[in-house]
């Protein structure tokens, strides 16, 4: 068992990796009434196209990932979710662009609804009824998107930016893709990724070191076997698109706007980690409530709030620029201009110390929560960067290229009413 | 520095401190309690934009944020809620436990000076608030308010609350109304901000690495039993989107104070508190209705909601199957396992609090505010004791009132 310790936070977690590849992560957290355990699967809704440990290439719809998350709790003699919850545990799950996790929270018993946990990628208990059902509710939440005007912006403009990579496609699928899914799809994709090399288990609560022994002895033999994964097939989208500016009408007192810029990929994951640490500092002093270009539009009534993301994963990165206000052209003008001569105006080394430190009091308070603390380590773990190695990157960064770091074709769509107040 | 003590009165703050150690950060909040009315709310959503972008000392928001960045971090804002006929504006800081830091002095002073600052020394021109900042902030929560419209669960649930309470001020929302808004002058705002700090009921609760201190609290006051509504309603609007939207509201005589208050509250969790309620399970796992289901109860204003998006066609059947379901449960059909379990969740989240420092706070505040001496112990023992019939007996007095329903089926 190794240690890792954070002299900052003055906090520690163990981890364990088996011989099959499987891996426990421990963290303790003294004081703390709820435990949590987070069963993390490398395998999220990018991974359409793959080859099989048996050299075939297979193919999945799209949603295939988020569909398979829903349904791995259905079990012969109810659902595994119930079972868990007759515990007192909260149980939920989601579906990430490069994996999935199932988790629960609970303070008293923690290893009855571990047990359950550890038996999801085991059981494989749905059935093609069940499979059959699940399609209402998937569409049923893919509707419940389609009526979000912000999540429809956003989701015109990926798709256009990245029309042949996966991440053009929703996380949920479309209701007709999700028509395509079989048990036997699900079948395929359990064999080729949930195996114990493509998992781990991050387990965070009031524990000892020591709890590691009986993590250990609570795993079913399954995660002491070892099987080979999947080799994922992504190809990078390196098209321009056709059309920059996407227009769509609807009802809605203020437009809604997406400007997604989209960059050259980069695959070392340490020099991707470190850039994306980079542009988060900048974009944050470009862009933050601080900056002259959030207060100049937002004085002018240009827009009302703003949200700026830096995304990147296998063979895509980009960044989005994402708010509502009453002048979506006025901002897509602004915008262009300080992006283009970003490069000879660069960012002043005191803004960037202020953002560094207001990085380190808020990294520091994210740490009052379980839930933050894992979903951060996840998030992490499949950039392959550490937790605890964050704020020493962030202190080190320096800032001295500004070089092309706003090269790049882009989209911008708005959705907006038909009307003279919004043009 | 200016402390939170000097900033008002001696004795007109009510004040509680919570120690708890473990968090790497501290929190103060101060709620301030006003009658609950359209143009209280809208005053109360604006005053604290207005406050929240300029004052005396940092006079832009950038000064603001880039004093927020160089304390590392703090987070300051207000924010507004309501109970029953009360409407409470909040006001926070949390500041970081700076001994954590690789820092050579411990900034809490002037973290919480900053924080005074902003609520005590506004940004004044002859008297007045900026009226820059007094008209954008205006427009922008004008904005704000209108675009309800572009979600239409959000919007579905305001409507069905203001055709319920439309005989009361229950039904306002936490902000107000655009009318109310629109109506308000600057020398309004700066009366209300006057006002708000002289003769509100104030109470100023900190959590974390603070001594504990036993509250010292006023008198509260009485609240009456709120009147029945005896017309059922049901309005329908249409809109051009791919779910239908269904808002319904049970009434109930059941007042926050009584002891049946528990026993509604788990009716809750049975039916539709969460993944485990019989809404979820039947509506949305057996038949495919819909993907969000949901019910909440508030017991300060006697009124149990469900809320549910769906594709127009299963309409009439949703209908019934919850009138059914809601029917079945009156009628005792509640299996011991939901119920044995809806009492642990009860418990668990009642427990977890504890985990979070501003649901923490704003629980305290809360029972504060009612006159509940209960503490979290007793409530769990109180569950603990509680048994089947008392929650059959506490379903049985909800009866549906009103209903909103928003055809959509692009």
């Amino acid at each position: 068992m190794k240690e890792v310790y954070s002299p900052l936070l003055k906090e520690a977690y163990y981890e364990m990796r088996l011989p099959s590849g499987f891996q426990i992560f421990l963290y303790p957290k003294p004081g703390i009434y709820n435990k949590g355990a987070f069963l993390a699967v490398g395998y999220g809704s990018l991974y359409e196209r793959f080859v099989g440990a048996d050299g075939n290439t297979y193919v999945t719809p799209p949603g295939t990932a988020h569909f398979l998350e829903h349904k791995l709790f259905e079990n012969e003699s109810g659902d595994l979710f119930e079972s868990m919850a007759r515990f007192g545990a909260d149980v939920n799950a989601y579906t990430a662009l490069d994996h999935t996790c199932y988790y629960f929270t609970a303070p008293d018993h923690f290893y009855e609804s571990l047990g359950h946990l550890l038996q999801l990628p085991i059981l494989r208990a749905y059935t093609e009824a069940g499979v059959a059902s699940e399609r209402s509710i998937i569409a049923s939440e893919i509707d419940m998107y389609l009526d979000s005007l912000d999540y429809r912006s956003y989701r015109t403009a990926l798709s256009a930016l990245y029309p042949k990579h996966p991440i053009g496609q929703d996380i949920a699928g479309t209701k007709e893709s999700i028509e395509s899914i079989t048990k036997e799809t699900l079948e395929v994709v359990m064999d080729q990724f949930y195996v114990p090399a493509n998992m781990f288990l991050f387990v965070i609560g009031d524990f000892s070191p020591t709890e590691m022994d009986r993590l250990l002895e609570s795993l079913p033999p399954f995660y002491h076997e070892a099987r080979p994964r999947a080799k994922v097939l992504i190809e990078r989208d390196e098209s321009v698109p056709d059309e920059t500016l996407l227009v769509e009408h609807d009802e809605t007192p203020l437009a809604v706007f997406d400007y997604l810029l989209k960059l050259e990929p980069i695959g070392d994951p340490v020099l991707a980690f470190r850039r994306y640490i980079k542009y988060n500092l900048i974009l944050d002093v470009l862009f933050g409530k601080g900056s002259a270009f959030f207060e100049d539009t937002y004085r002018r009534g240009i827009l009302t709030d703003l949200a700026v993301e830096y995304h990147y994963g296998p063979g895509y990165r980009y960044i989005s620029f994402s708010g509502e206000g009453r002048d979506p052209t006025g901002f897509r003008t602004k915008l262009d201009d300080l992006l283009a001569g970003f490069h000879q105006t660069g960012v002043s080394m005191e803004e960037v110390e202020r953002i560094k430190r207001k990085t380190m009091g808020q990294f520091l308070m994210g740490f009052n929560s379980i839930n933050h603390i894992a979903h951060t380590f996840i998030a992490f773990y499949y950039r392959q960067a550490r937790l605890f190695d964050f704020l020493d990157i962030v202190e080190s960064m320096a800032l001295d290229d500004f070089m092309n770091l706003f090269d790049g074709s882009y989209v911008f769509s708005t959705i907006e009413e038909e009307s003279a107040w919004t043009r | 520095m200016q402390t939170i003590e000097q900033l008002f009165e001696p004795g007109r703050l009510i004040r509680r401190d919570i120690e708890h150690r473990h968090f790497k950060s501290n929190l103060i909040s101060l709620y301030f309690v006003r009658p609950l009315s359209a143009k209280e709310a809208a005053l109360g959503a604006l005053l604290g934009r207005v406050l929240s972008f300029s004052s005396e000392a940092y006079p832009s928001m950038k000064a603001i944020s880039d004093q927020e960045d160089d304390l590392y971090g703090v987070v300051v804002y207000f924010d507004s809620d309501k109970y029953r006929d009360q409407l409470v504006i909040e006001y926070k800081l949390i500041y970081p436990n700076y001994s954590l830091l690789p820092i050579d002095s411990d900034l809490s002073e002037q973290a919480v000076a900053f924080y005074i600052s902003l609520l005590a020394r506004p940004l004044l021109v002859d008297g007045l608030f900026d009226q820059d900042v007094f008209e954008t902030e205006k427009s922008n929560l004008l904005e704000e308010l209108a675009s309800i419209r572009k979600d239409p669960v959000g919007y579905s649930y305001r409507r069905c609350n203001e055709i319920h309470f439309r005989d009361s001020q229950l039904g306002v929302y936490k902000y107000g109304d655009e009318a109310s808004l629109r109506s308000i002058t600057n020398q309004e705002l700066i009366d209300y901000y006057h006002e708000l700090l002289g003769s509100s009921d104030i109470y100023c609760y900190r959590h974390g690495a603070y001594k504990p201190s036993p509250i010292r609290a006023k008198a509260t006051r009485q609240f009456e039993r709120l009147p029945l509504i005896a017309e059922t309603k049901l309005v329908e609007e249409e809109r051009n989107s791919h779910q239908s939207i269904l808002v319904q509201a049970y009434q109930t005589d059941i007042d926050q104070a009584d002891a049946e208050a528990q026993a509604a509250m788990l009716f809750n969790q049975i039916l539709g508190g969460d993944a485990n309620s019989v809404l979820f399970r039947i509506i949305r796992e057996e038949l495919g209705y819909c993907y969000h289901i949901e019910s909440r109860y508030d017991k300060y204003r006697g009124v149990l909601f469900i809320t549910t998006a769906y594709r127009e066609a299963d309409h009439e059947d949703l209908i019934q199957r919850i009138d059914q379901l809601m029917g079945e449960i009156k009628a005792g059909h509640i299996s011991s396992t939901d119920f044995e379990v809806a009492k642990l969740e009860a418990i668990q989240s009642l427990k977890s609090l504890a985990d979070h420092q501003a649901t923490m706070l704003d629980y305290v505040f809360v029972q504060d505010l009612f006159g509940k001496s209960d503490t979290i112990p007793d409530r769990v023992a109180q569950l603990e004791a509680m048994a089947l019939p008392a929650v059959i007996e506490a379903a049985g007095r909800f009866d549906l009132i009103t209903s909103f329903h928003l055809k959509g089926g692009k």
